[in-house]
């Protein structure tokens, strides 16, 4: 069974349909993408995963359960994160903070064992320190971990936000746009870390513009044009198909 | 009064002997000399910033306290009010008024500094909470009580429960707390959506309509007494000890029941710092810094924003509930009037002007803001003006406020990352010493 | 309950709620021009000008002072009276047309940059100005002119309408279709409207930033000017009437869809309706419970309900998640 599974998902904004009737599902240990061009509700899809939408119709299903009525915070506890495609840091936080926050809903402690230091608060907290570095450490951060958010430049804070996104151990992570704005240098290392990540088990289903990128880590790719999905496949084969090529370029390529 | 004397003359020029306080004439001169003698010292100030001029806080450094900035040692703050009252008594003991609002002040401003600094909510009716504390206590611990409840169930209760209830310190001070808290997640609830300027709105809104209730909450059954206010309310007591006793002594020395309350106070400005410190360095306080920097991106990040945010809205609620039950016992009397808008405001400017999300700042702010207001009483809306012009230029040269949290943090990035880029576990550890 | 169902009709009379109504709609024209000060900052400068509310207040004692001077009264000749009101109002527009301006240069451009919360704060400390200022150096007290315009209309039964509320919801109506074609038809009107909708790319397509705020803070404050005059001919001024009457206005300006011109109007006479009938009959509707010393309560809470259940406002101009 995929691990996430998406049924019948439409969304309409008044009049406009934004998704329609999307299927599709990302096998578990995969990276895969959604691509397509400008406005073709990608984000919109990821809003709907992440339930800061409710889906006019269908379903997002992980792993087998249904996450209809749940609040965005309960659906990360489940093992759904995500970055942003304008990125969303604490700005006024240190970036070992970012990620502390990221590890908010792993974490047990009480608000009066936060006041009392309690000795099971104290050591969630020297764990939870221990976590963010490592994270840090995987997206090369470690070095500018007392750094404010809002300091770093930004293929940096790209990186932090994805660390976030790791403190919740997802098991399914939602990469929107991860390589926007980067330079060729920081793609290449920016593949590698996503390939990383899936190798220690966290699932990819990633947004992105870039084809290199795309086409270099994809597992699978699902290509979506005016809310309608119109292929999905091998990378190689969804680059062949005469109906993305007419999506991205025009009636008449 | 020299300075006196100097200040009138500075914002009356030769025209203070004008019959102002009608609408005459001299007010349009008063009003020329001003805007010709404050808009040139502005235009002079703006001009010279201009040109490079940097208002910044210089740093105090004292002898013996090796590069420590005093104001942010909270060591050194706590000495200090430790001391002063003593320092004050036997110095004649005229500014001890002062200097008890003006604590009651700061115990304010750090827990409203709760909401807004750390959760960024910006709260305009924290007055609330106060009267909420204030009327809880002064209709238990008063004659109220008991003839509202003979005068509605006269079959039932006898007169002699006019008298009051006596409860002990000990469990008046949280209730009166928990009921501000309660009142806090009360308001708290619709306004979860707000942000920003709409929240300040409503939040002042819900703080007015709170002042109103108890003007007119006489009728039908007499709960706050209305505009008279609830009168003869007991002093705080613990065990055999009262407050307002004025027998009570240590050895030979004789103990008045206003030092009582400048301790008990203190007390819980401690309290308050204990909790604020320690729960801005954990899994809480971070929580709500995230949603003040940026709320969605909390909710994503698996922090349950509402549950959160009511947290900071009870938190704040409970210390500014405990306060208002303390100003309840010291005064003896509480009105509707004691509960003015204005209250809120003063506290917020407190936090804002000390610097948000800081202890050290709220403290600060309010000793700053507090100690001139409270020191001019005798010149009466004057001062209101005093303080309305002190506030524009303070937050115009210094948006960021006197101690800001961030350049703490600044600081501290400043001196952990030295280049060996090694992990500093003794930094963290240095965030949660308190 | 019978009780209750016997408070519920006592009292009412169709005459009653008729006057209530005429009332309504004369208070809210005055709402609708200071909302429109408040409207109009706010969508430039996502900021509420707590200090709008004060600068009405002066202009209301502007034009009052005009009046004492010139010992106008009821007995003057209708145009010489006429040319002392133009006079006073004139003079009120200026003067707080100048304060504005002065307020925003002052206490809101240096903070246009900083966090939210430091112009807000400005505000207040400008608010608190202005009104300590009249109270130390003008008056404490409540004010009232005599009646200078006679003369009302039999409408209904003892319902009648004066002069004095015709000539409120004329000049209100006036002003604001003179503000609507200031804004859709001239160039700095564009400008603001540019503005509004996004501050960086106007000031890139060269829209000057500064110089249409300091013309919106100008309108908004001339326009607060006229409604003290509207304000002095029907109600008495005091110091402290700025506040209240300034976040009444707001809640206007709220209702009506913040930003909104037209909603301002609207806002205007839907909240000075809701205050005129909630006032009177509040004791019938809430079974004697509240009586009418609650009326402030009655803005308090559609301000509160508006804002949290309908907070872009019953016109819906513009989406406001930017709040």
């Amino acid at each position: 069974m995929a691990l996430l599974q998406l049924s019948h998902l439409t969304k309409t904004f008044g009049g406009l349909v934004a998704v329609n009737d999307l299927d599709l599902e990302v096998e578990a240990g995969s990276i895969t993408s959604l691509i397509g061009p400008n406005g073709a509700g990608k984000t919109t899809v990821f809003n709907m995963i992440t339930a800061f939408y409710a889906p006019t119709s269908g379903d997002v299903i992980l792993e087998g359960v249904p996450t209809s009525g749940l609040k965005p915070h309960s659906v990360t506890a489940r093992g759904i994160a995500r970055t942003f495609q304008n990125i969303r840091l604490f700005g006024n936080m240190s970036a070992l903070d970012n990620v502390l926050v990221g590890r908010h809903c792993r974490m047990r402690a009480t608000y009066w064992g936060s006041v009392f230091r309690t000795r099971s608060e104290r050591r969630e907290e020297k764990a939870s320190v221990e976590a963010a570095r490592h994270h840090l450490d995987t997206l090369g951060l470690l070095k500018r971990q007392y750094e404010l958010a809002r300091n770093l430049p930004y293929g940096l804070q790209r990186r932090l936000e994805i660390a976030r996104a790791l403190a919740s151990e997802p098991k399914l992570l939602l990469l929107d746009e991860p390589a926007a704005g980067t330079n060729p240098q920081e793609k290449v290392e920016l593949s590698q870390v996503i390939r990383e990540i899936r190798d220690r088990g966290t699932t990819i289903f990633l947004i992105e513009h870039d084809m290199k990128v795309v086409m270099g880590i994809s597992d699978h790719v699902a290509v979506l044009d005016y809310g309608t999905k119109i292929s999905e496949g091998l990378p190689a084969d969804v680059r062949q198909d005469a109906a993305v090529i007419k999506a991205y370029l025009g009636a008449d390529a | 009064m020299n300075v006196l004397k100097a200040l009138e003359f500075l914002l009356h020029g030769p025209f203070g002997d004008y019959p102002v306080g009608g609408l005459n004439f001299g007010s349009l001169l008063v009003l020329c000399w001003q805007v010709a003698v404050f808009g040139g010292l502005y235009l002079a100030i703006r001009i010279l910033a201009k040109r490079g001029l940097r208002v910044s806080i210089p740093h105090v450094r004292l002898p013996g306290l090796a590069g420590r900035r005093p104001l942010r040692d909270v060591r050194v703050l706590l000495a200090i009010a430790l001391i002063l009252p003593l320092v004050e008594m036997l110095t004649g003991g005229y500014y001890l008024t002062v200097t008890y609002n003006v604590e009651l002040y700061v115990l304010l401003a750090i827990g409203l500094n709760i909401v807004v600094g750390y959760t960024g909510l910006l709260d305009l009716g924290y007055v609330a909470f106060f009267a909420v504390g204030a009327y809880v206590y002064g209709i238990f611990a008063s004659p109220q009580l008991g003839e509202t409840l003979h005068a509605t169930f006269h079959f039932l209760v006898p007169a002699t429960v006019g008298s009051g209830v006596h409860i002990s310190m000990l469990v008046m001070l949280p209730i009166a707390g928990l009921a501000a808290a309660g009142f806090g997640v009360l308001i708290g609830i619709p306004t979860l959506r707000l942000r920003g300027d709409y929240l300040a709105i409503v939040t002042l809104g819900f703080g007015e309509i709170t002042r109103i209730f108890a003007q007119n909450l006489d009728t039908p059954v007499n709960i706050t007494n209305g505009p008279n206010g609830v009168v003869r309310i007991d002093d705080m007591f613990i065990g055999g000890y009262s407050f307002g006793d004025i027998a009570n002594h240590i050895g030979p020395i004789s103990i008045p029941p206003f030092l009582n309350y400048y301790y008990l106070v203190l007390l819980l400005i401690v309290i308050t710092v204990f909790f604020v410190a320690r729960l801005a360095t954990s899994r809480v306080g971070r929580a709500w810094t995230a949603i003040r920097e940026d709320e969605v991106a909390a909710e994503v990040a698996g922090i349950h924003t509402r549950n959160l945010k009511l947290l900071a809205y009870a938190s704040g609620g409970f210390f500014g509930g405990m306060a208002g039950a303390v100003f309840a016992a010291g005064s003896h009397v509480i009105a509707p009037e004691s509960f003015q808008l204005f209250l809120s405001v003063l506290v917020l400017c407190m936090v804002v002007v000390g610097g948000m999300g800081s202890i050290q700042g709220a403290a600060v702010g309010a000793v700053a803001i507090g100690l001139p207001y409270f020191l001019s009483s005798q010149l009466a809306s004057l001062r209101v003006l005093i303080f309305g012009v002190i506030l524009v230029l303070m937050i115009t040269f210094r948006p960021q406020g006197l101690l800001p949290s961030q350049q703490r943090q600044a600081e501290l990035a400043e001196t952990v990352d030295d280049g060996t880029g090694l992990p500093h576990v003794e930094a963290a550890a240095d965030l949660r010493q308190l | 309950m019978e009780h209750c169902f016997d408070l519920l009709t006592s009292g009412i009379t169709p005459e009653g709620v008729l006057q209530q109504l005429i009332n309504g709609i004369a208070l809210g024209s005055i709402y609708a021009l200071i909302a429109l000060g408040y409207s109009m900052v706010y969508g430039v400068l996502e900021l509420i000008n707590f200090a709008h509310g004060d600068v009405f207040m002066i202009g209301t004692f502007i034009i009052f002072g005009v009046v004492q001077a010139t010992h106008a009264g009821p007995e003057m000749t209708f145009p010489l009276l006429l040319a002392v009101l133009l006079l006073g109002t004139v003079l009120a527009m200026v003067a707080c047309a100048a304060l504005g301006f002065a307020i925003e240069k002052i206490a809101y451009r240096p903070l246009r940059n900083a966090p939210r919360l430091a112009p807000l704060i400005s505000a207040i400390g400008v608010s608190f100005v202005l009104e300590a200022w009249v109270t130390t150096y003008v008056s404490d007290r409540n004010h009232a002119l005599p009646t200078l315009i006679r003369g009302e209309w039999p409408i209904y039964g003892y319902v009648s309408v004066t002069n004095v509320q015709v000539l409120m919801v004329i000049s209100s109506i006036l002003m604001m279709v003179g503000l609507q074609f200031l804004v859709r038809r001239t160039r700095l009107g564009r400008g603001m409207r540019a503005v509004a909708q996004n501050r960086e790319a106007a000031a890139l397509m060269g829209v000057n930033l500064d110089s249409v705020i300091s013309f919106t803070f100008v309108i908004g404050s001339a326009l607060a000017g006229a409604a003290g005059l509207l304000w002095v001919l029907n109600y008495s001024t005091s110091n402290s009437i700025g506040f209240l009457l300034g976040l009444k206005a707001f809640t206007a300006a709220v209702i009506g869809g913040i930003g909104n011109i037209p909603g301002a109007m609207l806002g205007g006479f839907f909240l000075g309706l809701a205050e005129a009938l909630g006032a009177a009959y509040i004791s019938n509707i809430s079974c004697g419970f509240f009586s009418s010393s609650y009326q402030s309560v009655f803005a308090f809470a559609l301000l509160i309900l508006i804002l949290v259940f309908r907070p872009s406002g019953i016109l819906r101009e513009r989406v406001s998640e930017r709040a």
